[in-house]
């Protein structure tokens, strides 16, 4: 039990210095361009698992579990658009319209384009 | 000092109990419609009016939950890292796909707006929605438009992405898990792929890859562009 505990506690840490590391790196080029941390902190992660710095056993197990449960950490901020929903009362039902017609729209477009460039890709590599 | 504590913990635990029985309820009757996170956000939403609390008082724990969505996007390295060569030996198909959606995302908001006699600024405000909040409000400053609603806009697309997601892909007939993860990640973010991280995790990786090209390359062409 305290092992286990031990265990995810370091997984914890080495995800947030890897984190907190993105944010660093973020700040430093951000008069040049804007990059999330944690879009940086994934690129880390990634260059770190690729040239075998780091063993992915290493976080795999917390990693997986924050991945599970992803949608939880979400809730607060949906709450909290409910409570700013004032700012476009007038136009809301256009604007909900609008947004889940778009969302739709650009997801069947991406995906439908992906697979078709995909399924090219393996015509041409099969000739 | 413990008072607050005491507050913070309260609310983490609330969202906690909310979320856990959208969970049951969701795996038990398996509706898509309410998953989980609506669940427990229309139940915050609900327990907040009830006893009128202001929303930040919420957000003294709910403000620490967010707070940890930072470190989770990081983790989207291990399925990316898993499926590298399936994602690597499709870098075309990836680019393509992600092309078109900031295109298909940008015209429909206009076209859409025009339509539905949207004002400028509103319109400026929804044209980064489909992707992760950071970026959003950055590209929303440099196009000049509303954060706040960008903020609320980006979030409501997430909802409506991941509420979709499946049904789009059967409809759409999408065969490849990377084309399913590039539409579900490219329209609606982290939000999203944690849909896409549902379904398999080839769909997770490419979901969690197209939160980043499309981020990048939206700031890049508006910054190209204006």
């Amino acid at each position: 039990m305290v092992k286990k505990v031990l265990k995810t506690a370091f997984q914890i840490t080495i995800i947030c210095l890897i984190y907190f590391a993105g944010n660093f790196i973020s700040r430093l080029i951000s008069d040049f361009i804007v990059i999330p941390g944690n879009i940086i902190g994934m690129i880390i992660l990634l260059i770190l698992l690729s040239t075998n710095t780091m063993k992915l056993s290493l976080i795999e197990e917390t990693g997986n579990f924050m991945l599970k449960y992803m949608g939880f950490f979400f809730v607060p901020l949906i709450a909290g658009i409910m409570d700013s929903y004032k700012l476009i009362e007038d136009s809301i039902f256009q604007v909900l319209v609008i947004l889940t017609v778009s969302c739709i729209l650009v997801m069947f477009v991406s995906s439908k384009v992906t697979d078709y460039l995909i399924f090219r890709q393996k015509g041409s590599t099969n000739d | 000092m413990i008072k607050d504590t005491m507050t913070s913990l309260f609310y983490i635990m609330l969202t906690v109990i909310f979320f856990a029985a959208g969970f049951k309820i969701n795996t038990k009757y398996k509706i898509t419609a309410l998953n989980p996170i609506i669940f427990a956000a229309l139940a915050i939403f609900v327990f907040l009016s009830l006893f009128k609390i202001p929303y930040a008082e919420y957000s003294r724990g709910g403000k620490i939950i967010s707070n940890a969505l930072g470190p989770i996007v990081v983790v989207l390295a291990i399925p990316l890292y898993k499926n590298r060569d399936e994602l690597k030996k499709n870098f075309v198909p990836i680019i393509g796909g992600v092309i078109s959606s900031i295109i298909t995302s940008f015209a429909s908001v206009i076209i859409l707006c025009k339509l539905f006699k949207i004002e400028d600024t509103i319109l400026l405000s929804l044209l980064s929605k489909s992707i992760t909040n950071p970026m959003a409000v950055e590209s929303t400053k440099l196009l000049g438009g509303n954060e706040a609603i960008t903020i609320a806009s980006v979030v409501i697309t997430g909802i409506v992405g991941a509420t979709v997601a499946p049904a789009v892909m059967k409809f759409g007939k999408i065969k490849s898990n990377v084309a399913k993860g590039i539409g579900i990640g490219s329209s609606s973010h982290a939000l999203g792929t944690s849909k896409a991280v549902e379904m398999n995790e080839e769909t997770g990786a490419a979901s969690g890859l197209a939160i980043g090209v499309t981020g990048l390359m939206t700031i890049i062409g508006i910054i190209i562009l204006a």
